[in-house]
């Protein structure tokens, strides 16, 4: 299997040098595999919310590499990090993190139509990610007008649009009552199957059981790695 | 750069009400620029028509007379002086006329000028741009006629055939001016030997010269204000000199001060946006997150303020524009307002540059969003 994400000596110090400085990684190196399905899990604190983010191109580590497919991607500037985000990455927030004053498929569209895919095309394919996720016939409905479960499907049908390289979902259950969170479970398990590489950061034993490998982290550190 | 447009035509639509205060902000200053400057505009009009009336003749009145507007009143020129003037060499016509403010016993329209001119001399007026909407003009013979203006026509419902009242002789209407845009539109016109009867006049007031070669006005000029030390000589170079000064000066207090209206429009514009972003703080993490980069975001945002400033700068323009032209009715045709394409294309950039600078520290503030923080923030 080939390495897709590869991190080496990541280390993240908020406030360095200043009385406040804090340590929330401390030399991590990991690598994710294509097609994996992984859960990092970790007590809160632990820098597993950090590490994620730092992985989805949202956060500058202050030591060491992320590589993406082989690209130093720290290298870049913002607007090309965003590039990034926007064709690699998919997010699913346990926020949910829909954008109000569209619908289902507006939301669905949007990193699409960021990448410039052409208007009806960009609908076509929200609607059959949207059936994906079992909700084609309340594409038209706004996030107020969606339950929880609901909002996390829509969330993760966001996350699969520009066909990215690893969804990275953080506490996708943790808003969702139990019976909804084993169907986001189920869910991301389906999509999975159907090649798609996940990182979850979870509480979650249920999430984890389901996951190929698990990674604890605790303190800033990997335990076992 | 659709997808940006349906946005921001959603996000300005979430706070009508705000959406709409701000827009009347703009729409008060680019109205009050746009009402205010084409009143400027009018007022250089009307000058420079009249000042094509003067073109290629020199002005004479009598010096002690303290200038152009008051002239009438304090100047006295004798038939002697007509007679020196005409002998002078370059000269080829000299026209008299008098001209006072009239009191009228009809009516209660805005102040009207009665002039005085020889029937003789109804040439020179007439290729000066005056031309006849209806009847005649008056002719040599004529006593008790007059000719009137358009608005003085219109305001007061006369047509030829009709008859004045001027100090209590009355006079018959035999021919109307067409509509100029000048003084002319709102006089009366009567034989000048009449007139000086009616009026108890011995002299002339002023007098137009006409040089033989109409190109060299101002040498003649020149020549008569050389030997001639008890009057003045102008030309229309001279007058649009001394109303260009003036002019500015107007257009400058009109425009300046309600281009401060405007700015203060446009810092409601950047109050509402900075307001706006705060209130979004978390979608345009969300956006950020999701791959808009920060030069999208700066766009979302800068198209939300213009999309504002430009509202209201169109309805601004419309009702400035149709306020300046009622006053042209509200007085009686005296103040005229000419709302420009310049003026009209100036307060659309006025706007959007007003919406741009508005929006520029807002959308700066926008991509410096940290989107972790942002998605953080409820």
């Amino acid at each position: 299997m080939s390495n897709i994400i590869e991190l080496k000596s990541i280390e993240m110090t908020y406030n360095p040098g200043k009385e406040n400085e804090l340590k929330v990684l401390k030399g991590i190196n990991l690598k994710i595999h294509k097609g994996e399905m992984v859960a990092l899990l970790g007590p809160s604190g632990s820098g597993k919310s950090t590490l994620m983010h730092i992985i989805g191109c949202l956060d500058r580590p202050t030591k060491g590499k992320v590589y993406i497919e082989g690209k130093d991607v720290y290298k870049l500037s913002e607007d090309e990090l965003a590039l990034v985000r926007r064709k690699k990455i998919g997010f699913i927030f346990q926020q949910f993190n829909l954008i109000n004053v569209f619908t289902a498929v507006e939301n669905v569209e949007l990193p699409m139509r960021l990448a410039g895919v052409e208007k009806n095309e960009a609908r076509k394919q929200a609607m059959q990610l949207l059936k994906l996720v079992k909700l084609g016939e309340r594409s038209g409905h706004f996030p107020n007008q969606l339950s929880g479960g609901e909002l996390q499907r829509v969330a993760t049908a966001r996350a699969l649009a520009n066909r990215p390289l690893i969804v990275l979902a953080d506490e996708p259950t943790g808003n969702l009552d139990s019976k909804t969170g084993e169907e986001i479970i189920e869910l991301m398990n389906k999509l999975n199957d159907k090649g798609y590489t996940f990182l979850i950061v979870t509480h979650d034993p249920l999430i984890a059981k389901s996951a190929e490998r698990i990674i604890k982290i605790k303190d800033g550190k990997i335990l076992g790695g | 750069m659709n997808d940006l447009i349906d946005l921001a035509i959603k996000n300005i639509f979430r706070q009508k009400t705000r959406t709409a205060l701000t827009i009347i902000g703009i729409l008060i200053g680019i109205g009050a620029v746009v009402a205010l400057g084409s009143i400027s505009e009018g007022i250089y009009t009307q000058i420079t028509e009249e000042m094509q009336f003067m073109a290629g003749t020199i002005m004479v009145y009598s010096k002690g007379s303290s200038g152009f507007m008051t002239a009438f009143e304090g100047s006295e020129i004798t038939e002697g002086d007509v007679e020196e003037f005409e002998d002078f060499s370059g000269v080829k016509q000299v026209v008299p006329y008098v001209m006072r403010m009239g009191e009228i016993e009809i009516g209660m329209g805005p102040t009207m000028l009665i002039i005085g001119i020889d029937p003789e001399d109804v040439e020179f007026f007439k290729s000066r741009g005056t031309e006849l909407d209806s009847g005649r003009e008056i002719v040599v013979g004529d006593t008790y006629q007059t000719l009137i203006g358009y608005t003085y026509a219109e305001g007061n419902g006369l047509e030829v055939g009709d008859s004045i009242e001027l100090k209590k002789n009355s006079f018959e209407v035999v021919g109307i001016i067409e509509s100029t845009d000048a003084d002319i539109d709102n006089s009366v016109i009567i034989p000048i030997d009449t007139m000086m009867d009616v009026y108890n006049m011995d002299n002339y007031k002023s007098l137009f010269i006409t040089p033989e070669d109409v190109s060299k006005v101002e040498v003649v000029a020149e020549d008569l204000k050389s030997s001639f030390d008890d009057f003045e000589f102008i030309t229309s170079t001279d007058l649009i000199k001394q109303m260009a000064s003036i002019v500015d000066m107007i257009r400058f207090f009109t425009i300046g001060i309600s281009s401060i209206a405007a700015v203060v429009g446009g810092l409601g514009v950047m109050n509402t946006m900075i307001m706006s972003v705060l209130e979004r703080r978390r979608e345009i993490g969300i956006m950020k997150a999701v791959g808009a980069t920060n030069k999208y975001i700066l766009t979302q945002i800068l198209i939300e303020s213009v999309m504002i400033s430009l509202i209201g700068g169109l309805v601004g323009i419309t009702i400035g524009g149709l306020g300046s032209y009622s006053l042209r009715f509200v007085s009686g045709g005296l103040a005229m307002a000419k709302v420009t394409i310049n003026l009209v294309i100036g307060g659309l950039l006025f706007a959007i540059s007003l919406g741009l600078i508005g929006g520029l520290y807002p959308a700066w503030k926008a991509t410096k969003l940290d989107p972790i923080e942002a998605i953080r923030y409820e």
